[in-house]
């Protein structure tokens, strides 16, 4: 008797687990387990989200979404060569609100799934960024990787209607431009979810890459005059949820350097005859040390980098002890010069994107206890002093520069 | 001596009473009067006094040389019997020797006499007597040695088993010359009686693995054994489940290696195929030709076998979970490259997936049973033309096509059919929880499977061994084979009586 109760119950422990599973999984409750689920070539696949302040009313938004859906897949009489952008526009609430819109009011079936880019135009960024980013971090289909830009000067959809061309449509742009971040390193990408966790912080301001509309030199193949192209450059500073400022070239290199995340760059620098030496950096770090002395809190600021020796305009060999010394205090004054720049810029925003206050919390506890209420009094006085060390790592094996005597 | 059990013993009676009357000419006639292959004729020997015997044989069955020149010439013609003034002088003659044939049993019950002569070919029925003297002159045409057909190796030994068990037994012991080496036979099947061996190394094969087999087939009441399926499926011990619980194989030298390293064999008369037990997972994973190449080489090959398995049972399902649930877990660019392909094409991708993997099982049907020429006709016809034109039809996207493909073909690249027909069966099963509830549902399906697979135990030895349990020794030789050298002791899950190799 004892046997057969032990068989039913292992008889019936699959089938029981199963329905536990799906009744605490939601698969159950949401519909989801079923017969004939939606097939996905009837999906419209968002790739870009762009959020805007709508023109409409006040505390509206205006959402353009790029991406791929069914009529996009190549058919009957479309070019075979063109690239046809698949955006749609809508005014509504918030977000979801304008989804739930685009859903009901025509024929397209909305899936966040394989969003990668989220554009934020300049007007609602410098309202409340919370608005554009809240519901892709709640929306389960939605990768919390995806990227976000910030249009810098320009609405999202102008940005996203303007820079599709027959070469290259917005997201694909977007994806060579991630992918080429670290080249010049003016900028950097910023997941959503690490957005949204310097949004939240008690310590650190947020900053996001900004889209700036630049002249049109990447699509050689054919040109489109009405378009206009897109570059990647510099952050933008959010302070308490809302668009403080712009970092934008060397000032954003120095902020990448302070961050230690230049992966390539380049600097250039004077060599005794006053010709171009141009160095490539290959890596950098950074350090923060957060110190108090007497009350009075400061920080180090250390930041170390190497460089190959990449171009000389100079005929005359600088491979001697001497000379690669100098170019080496030469670059750190550039490096400095740049950090700098940008340690004054987040002062003057009262905005510690450089996590500062993060650096005293986690090696001046109680001091920061302290600290915390009153920082955005202590950061902009905060004395910073900036350490740069470098090192030429590489001159390969071509000696002397071009034209030069041997 | 008076038969006492009555001469004239009419009517046909059973083997139990058969077992308790004594032999004799009425009473053998009486219940082979129904077969007419069976011969009766009385010869006189060569004796000092007339002695008349009555010769027993099955045509057919019995060599006629050997019937001639070792049965009937000795006792007709031979100085043997020369002083022999009864029956009981010949019978002592005959103990003695006077009959120069090696393979001769004196039977004193009449079911003993009948069966001899049924399956050894002929007997001498000494009437007053009531004893029977069977010989073992079996003659009839065996089936030549060919190459494996199944199991076929480049570096290896060439021979087969062949449907007469005595030759597969002297194979055996040709290969195995250790006088520990038991072969134990059983006669099985009311109807049949067929001789079934089972074979092992005494003092390696754990015994109470032995026990229990033999107890198995002591107990088994079957009426013939004409398919292995009617032995290897009384002997198993998990009845509802679609995994093979022995392994087959044809080859000697595969069989005699299983010995030695422990487990036991069973060979049955009349099927050219032996059964190994106790098996695991891993044996099923096993090609024939993993002992003659290089360890590493071999290894690799084992390792791409089971991600096969998984991508037999798994693919399909998983196509469709993430095609019709979570299709944020394929990237974008092949996503669109499969939703353009799926254009125009009307049905879901679950009943895709269902009618390609009929569409397979009807393939694969159709090649077995049809000649080898023919059958390679209907793959191309079905597999490419077919295939081709269900796409441009729009009535399959290529995307499925290639997953079911790919899914079957992994199965058939496995080495055990058996195995292969089990994990057909589980791909079915996998896909239909993967259509109808996702991922979840794959999950749910893995579990089954790995669950249907961890019930199981061939003769007390867990099918998952040595993956479940901890028995790291008995790794050497399942998802890499370790090089020889490092094989130095048997697997662990045997539990056999000498450790070492």
């Amino acid at each position: 008797m004892e046997s057969v109760r032990v068989n039913l119950f292992r008889k019936a422990a699959i089938p029981v687990l199963a329905v536990l599973v799906a009744l605490f999984t939601k698969c159950g409750m949401q519909g989801e387990l079923g017969l004939l689920p939606e097939q996905p070539e009837h999906l419209f696949l968002v790739r870009v989200l762009g959020v805007d302040k709508s023109s409409l009313g006040e505390g509206l938004l205006r959402i353009t979404m790029e991406g791929s859906g069914p009529t996009l897949a190549v058919g009957p009489g479309e070019p075979a060569s063109g690239k046809v952008p698949y955006i749609i526009s809508m005014d509504g609430h918030s977000v979801y609100d304008i989804s739930q819109r685009i859903d009901t009011t025509s024929d397209l079936d909305i899936h966040w799934g394989h969003i990668s880019f989220l554009v934020v135009g300049e007007d609602i960024a410098k309202e409340d960024i919370n608005k554009c980013i809240d519901m892709m971090m709640r929306e389960h289909e939605a990768r919390t990787s995806i990227i976000i830009f910030v249009a810098y000067g320009s609405t999202a959809e102008e940005m996203i209607k303007k820079s599709n061309t027959s070469g290259f449509l917005f997201h694909e742009r977007l994806e060579q431009l991630v992918q080429m971040a670290g080249e010049y390193s003016v900028s950097a990408k910023v997941p959503l979810y690490r957005f949204a966790d310097m949004l939240s912080s008690d310590t650190c301001a947020a900053y996001a890459p900004c889209l700036i509309p630049a002249e049109y030199v990447y699509n050689t193949a054919e040109m489109d005059k009405d378009k206009q192209g897109i570059n990647l450059n510099g952050f933008a500073v959010f302070k308490d949820g809302r668009l403080a400022g712009y970092m934008l070239n060397e000032v954003a290199r120095g902020f990448n350097f302070a961050i230690g995340k230049v992966k390539s760059t380049s600097i250039v620098v004077k060599d005794t005859l006053g010709s171009n030496v141009t160095l490539e950096v290959i890596n950098s770090q950074a350090n923060i040390k957060p110190l108090i002395t007497d009350g009075k809190p400061s920080v180090t600021l250390e930041v170390s980098f190497q460089t190959n020796i990449a171009d000389l305009q100079s005929t005359r060999s600088i491979f001697t002890e001497r000379e690669l010394d100098r170019l080496r205090l030469a670059q750190e004054e550039e490096v400095k010069k740049e950090v700098q720049s940008a340690v004054n810029y987040c002062k003057s925003l009262d905005a510690d994107i450089l996590d500062f206050l993060g650096a005293f919390h986690r090696t001046c506890t109680v001091e920061w206890e302290k600290m915390r209420g009153d920082w955005d009094r202590i950061f902009p006085a905060l004395d910073v002093n900036i350490i740069i060390r470098s090192e030429i790592k590489r001159t390969y094996t071509i000696r002397e520069p071009a034209g030069g005597k041997e | 001596m008076d038969n006492p059990y009555g001469q004239d013993m009419k009517g046909r009676l059973s083997d139990e009473d058969l077992s308790v009357y004594r032999p004799s000419v009425g009473l053998i006639k009486e219940q082979l009067s129904s077969n007419s292959d069976v011969f009766f004729r009385d010869i006189t020997v060569n004796s000092a006094v007339p002695i008349t015997l009555t010769l027993v044989y099955a045509d057919g069955v019995a060599d006629q040389t050997r019937l001639s020149d070792y049965i009937i010439k000795p006792l007709v013609a031979g100085d043997g019997f020369k002083d022999a003034r009864s029956e009981e002088d010949v019978l002592t003659r005959v103990r003695e020797g006077a009959i120069y044939y090696g393979s001769q049993f004196i039977r004193y019950n009449a079911k003993d006499a009948i069966d001899g002569i049924l399956a050894d070919g002929a007997a001498i029925i000494f009437d007053k007597l009531c004893v029977a003297v069977t010989f073992d002159i079996k003659g009839f045409s065996r089936r030549t040695v060919n190459e494996p057909a199944g199991e076929n190796i480049i570096k290896g030994g060439k021979d087969t088993l062949v449907e007469a068990i005595r030759f597969n037994t002297a194979t055996i012991r040709s290969r195995l010359k250790t006088s520990n080496l038991a072969i134990e036979e059983f006669t099985v099947g009311r109807q049949s009686k067929t001789k079934v061996a089972v074979i092992y190394i005494r003092d390696i094969t754990n015994p109470m693995l032995v026990d229990a087999l033999k107890k198995r087939l002591s107990a088994l009441s079957i009426s013939d054994t004409m398919a292995l399926a009617s032995i290897e499926e009384n002997l198993k011990d998990v009845h509802y489940t679609m995994f093979p619980q022995f392994l087959t194989s044809e080859r000697p030298d595969k069989i005699c290696s299983d010995i030695a390293e422990g487990r036991v064999c069973i060979i049955i008369d009349g099927i050219p195929i032996a059964l190994i037990a106790p098996v695991t997972l891993a044996s099923f994973m096993q090609g024939p030709e993993d002992y003659t190449q290089n360890a590493i080489t071999v290894s690799l090959v084992r390792i791409m076998r089971y991600i096969l398995m998984a991508v037999a049972i798994m693919v399909p399902g998983l196509y469709i979970a993430v095609m019709t649930f979570n299709i944020e877990m394929i990237p974008t660019n092949y996503l669109m490259a499969i939703v353009t392909s799926r254009q125009g094409v009307p049905f879901t991708i679950f009943f895709e997936a269902l009618v390609m993997l009929f569409a397979f099982e009807i393939l694969l049907e159709a090649g077995l049973r049809l000649p080898k020429i023919t059958g390679q006709a209907v793959s191309i016809v079905g597999g490419i033309i077919v295939g081709q034109a269900a796409i441009t039809a729009k009535l399959v996207s290529p995307g499925i096509l290639v997953v079911v493909a790919l899914s079957v073909i992994a199965g058939l690249a496995l080495p055990n059919k058996d195995m292969v027909n089990a994990l057909r069966v589980w791909r079915l099963v996998i896909t239909l929880t993967g259509g109808i509830a996702g991922l979840f549902g794959i999950q749910l399906g893995f579990i089954m499977f790995l669950y249907s697979l961890a019930r199981i135990e061939t003769l007390g030895v867990p099918y998952l061994a040595p993956f479940a349990g901890i028995d790291s020794r008995s790794f050497g030789d399942t998802i890499v084979r370790m090089p020889m050298k490092s094989q130095k002791k048997r697997p662990e899950f045997l539990k056999t009586l000498d450790q070492e190799r």
